[in-house]
């Protein structure tokens, strides 16, 4: 015995940061997607912090035109692909295999392929800034304005691959969520009894599969307008850039419950816990996901109905479009039913998802205006969308997200994050996105146009308002930075259970085992 | 083998069926988006939407002359970096619908190259478009035009008497682009 230790201990031990470099295990890759997506996430933020920081006088002279473009457009690219949807992937990494029972993803090498692509794609489009600049084309990148005449650098181009890439990444991700959910549940975990996250997962994942591909081929086809002399977008050989439009929003409205159905997963485990009741309206719930990831599908042309579409097309998207807040509702009355009359504790993961419902409200609220023919044709390429915009993917996806933090932190690391701080956090964060992001109605109706590096005089009060919040809520965000590295470092231990948590991963040691379980649990 | 490795293996075979019809499905998608492309292109021609080039349509016959009278205007447009020059010669005309109409637009090419380009039409209102059948068009081939040259080029139509009974006046416009890879010009600039 004594043998057998002396040349175990003689091994040379694996160091800790190759274990991680190498890892194969889910809760290390979602824990890597989380923390590589929210330093993509700062990145992002640092960018919309300069566009802020031009709009604070109608002169100001911090960016000039082009890098003012170059700014608004890797702020959305980079938030939506590099930070909201990977980070809402890691959630999903973490948690998906201890919220079914099983000891990891069905396929652990491709889940690590998938993470390493996240950095590779966001290298790849974060070079352009070295080589003469990145895209200018705003995230929609719609030609002709990314064509090759309108944008003559590698910008574009770089902007393609790195997007191919974080596709490819999405795509493995979404494979793997489905074989995952679908054959790996602990003996006894019907569909219907497996924890909500799962079902916003399952059907994120089906997105994925089915409206990536489009978007790889549509990106494809303006590789090949801007090098190969094609001419899928350009109007003089036969083309038509409303083609990319189409194309484009048959991906790109899919990605919106891409970034916010798990995000409404996330709260819906988060509000029962918090509230000491089970979950209201838990198959509604389930099923509005569904519904809302099939008629994603069918909304596309609700981005183009200033294009000049005819009436009739417009008419039954703009149908279609409305019908969706149907299923949106169910979900938002089944958390305002799940709070009411419950023992709600306001901790920081609580306080987040109860935000979550409050303004992610507002951002379905908004839509209704964009979604309806008349008020859009008013409204469209104005602050207005600007404001519906970040109400659904930072009032909703981000504010879910913080909530998935403060909830799973203690259960990733072993170690509470400080409460205090994360209230500070909170509050900081919740008053500061609201000054930032709801003034943007008021402009949108004032018909200021988004976009543009400048603005007429008139719009200046609300836009230095916005801009000073937006700097306090870029503070805030490292509240949180330093909350993290103070609980990492001296944090009290938690316990394995610290909300009493009703799924499986509150049964385990926090962190928990390699192996997740040391028995698969049944459930009945 | 324990219970448990036989369920792993049980899982193990599953995953990889699931897979395969996983992998089925991308490869569906990836035919359905190139495959958009043709069906769009065929949409568009058949309901007479977006700026794919029509097709002149032998069908479309007028019926005789009706006393409904819409006014056409007519617009040129060059797009940007394309030294040439694009210009009705009457700005707009009052047609009876049914009424064959033959109007001329002038190109010019301005600069000392050989301009190759096939004009791209835009009609205002956009329900308009499929109402307004060319018998002969500029936009139906690609043109030539040697280095400063003019040319004039005739465009005959009539207007459907099916035309919204709303829309009097109807635009109709002519975008000139060069048929010349983008890139270089681009590059130039």
């Amino acid at each position: 015995m004594s043998t057998q230790s002396a040349s175990v201990s003689h091994a040379p031990e694996t160091p800790t940061w190759v274990k991680w470099l190498t890892t194969t295990d889910h809760k290390k890759i979602g824990i890597m997607y989380l923390f590589t997506a929210f330093i993509l996430f700062l990145m992002a933020g640092l960018f919309a912090l300069l566009v802020r920081a031009q709009l604070l006088s109608p002169d100001m002279k911090i960016l000039s035109p082009d890098q003012y473009n170059q700014m608004v457009t890797m702020h959305a690219t980079g938030m939506i692909f590099m930070a909201i949807i990977p980070m809402l992937i890691g959630f999903a990494n973490y948690a998906v295999p201890l919220l079914i029972g099983a000891r990891d993803v069905a396929f652990p090498r491709i889940n690590a392929i998938s993470f390493w692509l996240l950095p590779l794609g966001a290298v790849m489009m974060l070079s352009s800034f070295a080589l003469g600049g990145s895209a200018a084309s705003g995230w929609t990148s719609y030609p002709p304005l990314s064509g090759g005449f309108f944008s003559p650098g590698v910008g574009v181009d770089l902007w393609i691959l790195g997007l191919h890439l974080l596709g490819v990444s999405s795509i493995m991700g979404g494979l793997n969520f489905i074989v995952t959910i679908l054959n790996m549940r602990a003996p006894g975990m019907t569909l219907h009894k497996m924890p909500i996250m799962c079902w916003a997962v399952l059907v994120t994942s089906w997105l994925q599969v089915i409206a990536t591909p489009v978007l790889a081929g549509v990106i494809t086809m303006l590789l090949f307008d801007r090098n190969f002399g094609t001419s899928f977008f350009r109007p003089e050989q036969g083309g038509d850039p409303l083609l990319w439009q189409h194309l484009f929003w048959f991906y790109s409205h899919p990605a919106v419950y891409i970034m916010i159905l798990p995000a409404f997963g996330i709260i819906s485990e988060i509000l029962p816990v918090f509230a000491g009741k089970p979950l209201f309206g838990y198959l509604a719930i389930a099923y509005s996901s569904v519904a809302i990831g099939v008629l994603g599908f069918t909304v596309w042309a609700h981005h183009m109905f200033a294009t000049g579409l005819p009436a009739s097309i417009r008419s039954v998207f703009m149908f279609l479009t409305m019908l969706i807040a149907v299923p949106t509702g169910i979900k938002i009355f089944s958390w305002v039913a799940t709070l009411w009359g419950g023992n709600i504790r306001f901790k920081t993961a609580g306080l987040f998802a109860i935000a979550f419902v409050a303004f992610f409200l507002i951002g379905g609220l908004d839509g209704i205006f964009l979604a309806s023919i008349p008020t859009d044709v008013q409204l469209t390429h104005t602050y207005w969308v600007v404001a519906h915009i970040h109400y659904v993917l930072f009032a909703g996806s981000m504010i879910g997200i913080f909530s998935g933090i403060y909830y799973w932190f203690p259960k990733m690391f072993g170690r509470m994050l400080d409460e205090r701080l994360g209230l500070v956090h909170f509050w900081l964060t919740v008053i500061a996105m609201n000054v930032t992001f709801f003034p943007m109605h008021i402009l949108g109706i004032m018909g200021m146009p988004r976009r543009y590096f400048t603005y007429l005089p008139q719009f200046t009060d609300l836009n230095r308002l916005e801009s000073l919040a937006s700097f306090v809520l870029g503070a805030a965000q490292l509240i949180l930075i330093f909350n993290v590295i103070k609980s990492l470092r001296s944090g009290e231990k938690a316990p394995d259970d610290p909300w009493g948590g009703n799924t499986l991963e509150w049964t385990v040691s926090s962190p928990p085992p390699d192996h997740n379980f040391d028995v698969i649990p049944t459930i009945k | 083998m324990t219970p448990d490795d036989a369920r792993q293996q049980e899982i193990l075979k599953k995953n990889q069926r699931t897979l395969m019809w996983l992998g089925l499905v991308l490869v569906f998608m990836t035919f359905f988006a190139w495959g958009l492309v043709p069906f769009y292109r065929m949409v568009c021609q058949k309901f007479g939407v977006g700026t794919i080039p029509q097709k002149p349509d032998p069908t479309q016959v007028s019926k005789g002359v009706g006393s409904r009278v819409v006014t056409v205007r007519f617009v040129g447009m060059t797009n940007v970096g394309t030294a040439a020059r694009i210009e009705p010669l009457v700005q707009k005309v009052d047609v009876k619908v049914g009424q064959t109409t033959e109007v001329d637009y002038r190109f010019t090419n301005l600069s000392d190259h050989v301009l190759v380009f096939q004009p791209v039409h835009s009609v205002v209102p956009a329900r308009a478009d499929a109402m307004l059948h060319k018998l002969q068009c500029f936009c139906y081939q690609q043109q030539t035009l040697k280095p400063k040259e003019s040319k004039v080029l005739p465009l005959s139509f009539w207007m459907d008497d099916k035309l919204d009974p709303e829309i009097n006046t109807v635009t109709l416009q002519y975008t000139l682009y060069a048929l010349h890879p983008e890139r270089p010009v681009a590059h130039k600039s």
